[in-house]
């Protein structure tokens, strides 16, 4: 499984640089995995390291979704105020249908930007796990943990107690998952996993909450902006007696191919999910290369969803 | 039926509809319309999609004792909705339907 992941990272590379996002993304993505066919996965160090790069992949490309989750909300907002805009008589009331969407799709974004925050403390925490691993850590890092874990703490009631299209995030996070900390040779790693796993294990779990009711949203925005879309530059264009545009087959391509994606959109969330149970393996000390290339799975999952949607982005 | 129930049947309605009211066969169907019932589905259009952005971003126990001051027209609003859907109802009974709906959201957000 996991050698099949390479290759599809590396044999597709005209694919994967299509974007720039992905392109970021997937780097990182194939080096974790060339470390994990390197045979040196089983070390304590190797574990918290690979843990730490799929932490790191995660977060890369679950930002994609969450900037993705965003333009999809004000693209079909976009498209259905020039849509509507026919309807409103006056200045005044056009004034006031744009201003009360904005109003509305800024109060979303901030949502979405406070999420983004919690994934990327998340993921300094992950990579000071990482140094953490290490025997000849320097003994400050286990005050940079705490540190990293404080500010992670300040901002996950701020996302429990937000509602993102009505669904109040704190009602979907996952039960909680019971776990033993073993016993580890580096007694600062241990000490910090006695202290904080458990708390840690909580906030992937918010993560995960996130993403469902962000997928959620997703699917309908995605879908209301790709059926309009599909009308505007497919159907109406072909129902015309005027010339197709040379375009017109890709865009038609793009946009079909971009509805169907659009259905997998609890992709991030899975992520999520993988890398809340990948956390728990490797504060058991028992995180293997099967466990990680599910995460990776997951994760490329996520991009082959974003990439489908932006290729079908509104033309500009 | 609580408030979150309440709340929630509201907008998974309110996002059905928003997807019936952008899909091609819609689009059809308003396109072969009279004008002044093409004028009223654009309007609909916009007031759904209001609807589904200020009730999404509420704070549920602001408005709870609201939602259950309007919970039997709000139901019956769904369910009518949901018959003229569910039926393939012509244009302007499915608008009729959308619009009574619309009509009780605004008294619980200001639309």
């Amino acid at each position: 499984m996991t050698s099949a992941l390479v290759s599809r990272v590396q044999n597709s590379p005209q694919r994967y640089s299509r974007f720039y996002p992905f392109h970021g993304a997937r780097k990182p993505l194939a080096l974790l995995l060339v470390t994990l066919m390197s045979g040196c996965a089983t070390t304590r160090v190797t574990q918290f390291h690979n843990f730490s790069q799929a932490g790191s992949a995660y977060v890369k490309a679950s930002q994609v979704v969450l900037d993705e989750a965003g333009t999809a909300a004000i693209d079909a907002d976009s498209l259905i105020s020039q849509q509507g805009r026919d309807a409103l008589k006056t200045a005044d009331e056009r004034r006031k249908s744009i201003t009360t969407s904005d109003e509305e799709l800024r109060e979303r974004l901030l949502i979405l930007r406070e999420i983004g925050r919690h994934e990327r403390l998340l993921q300094s925490y992950f990579e000071t796990l990482g140094a953490l691993a290490d025997s000849n850590a320097p003994s400050t890092l286990g005050t940079a943990a705490e540190g990293v874990f404080d500010s992670i703490s300040k901002l996950s009631p701020i996302i429990k107690n937000a509602s993102l299209g009505g669904v109040k995030i704190e009602n979907r996070i996952p039960q909680a998952t019971s776990f033993v900390v073993q016993s580890f040779k580096v007694k600062a790693l241990e000490k910090e996993l006695k202290a904080r796993s458990a708390a840690i294990e909580r906030e992937i779990a918010l993560e995960e909450a996130a993403f469902k009711v962000i997928a959620d949203n997703l699917q309908t925005d995605l879908t209301v902006r790709l059926q309009l879309q599909e009308s505007q530059e497919v159907i109406e264009p072909y129902a015309s007696p005027d010339a197709l545009p040379p375009s017109w087959p890709q865009r038609r391509n793009e946009i079909l191919q971009a509805t169907v994606a659009a259905q997998s959109a609890q992709s991030a969330a899975e992520a999520a999910g993988k890398l809340r149970e990948s956390f728990i393996a490797l504060v058991e000390n028992r995180l293997s290369e099967p466990s990680i290339s599910q995460v990776i799975a997951a994760i490329n999952s996520m991009l082959d969803l974003v990439q489908q949607i932006q290729k079908a982005s509104p033309t500009k | 039926m609580d408030a979150t129930q309440l709340y929630s049947s509201t907008l998974e309605q309110l996002n059905q509809i928003i997807v019936k009211m952008t899909s091609p066969e819609w689009n059809a169907d308003v396109q072969g319309s009279p004008p002044d019932q093409r004028q009223q589905a654009l309007s609909e259009l916009l007031r759904v999609q209001h609807a589904r952005l200020v009730l999404g971003n509420e704070v549920l126990q602001d408005i709870s004792e609201d939602l259950k001051g309007n919970e039997k027209d709000l139901l019956d609003g769904q369910a009518a909705v949901q018959a003229a859907l569910d039926s393939l109802a012509a244009v302007q009974t499915v608008l009729t339907a959308v619009s009574s709906l619309i009509n009780v959201v605004a008294r619980i957000v200001p639309l």
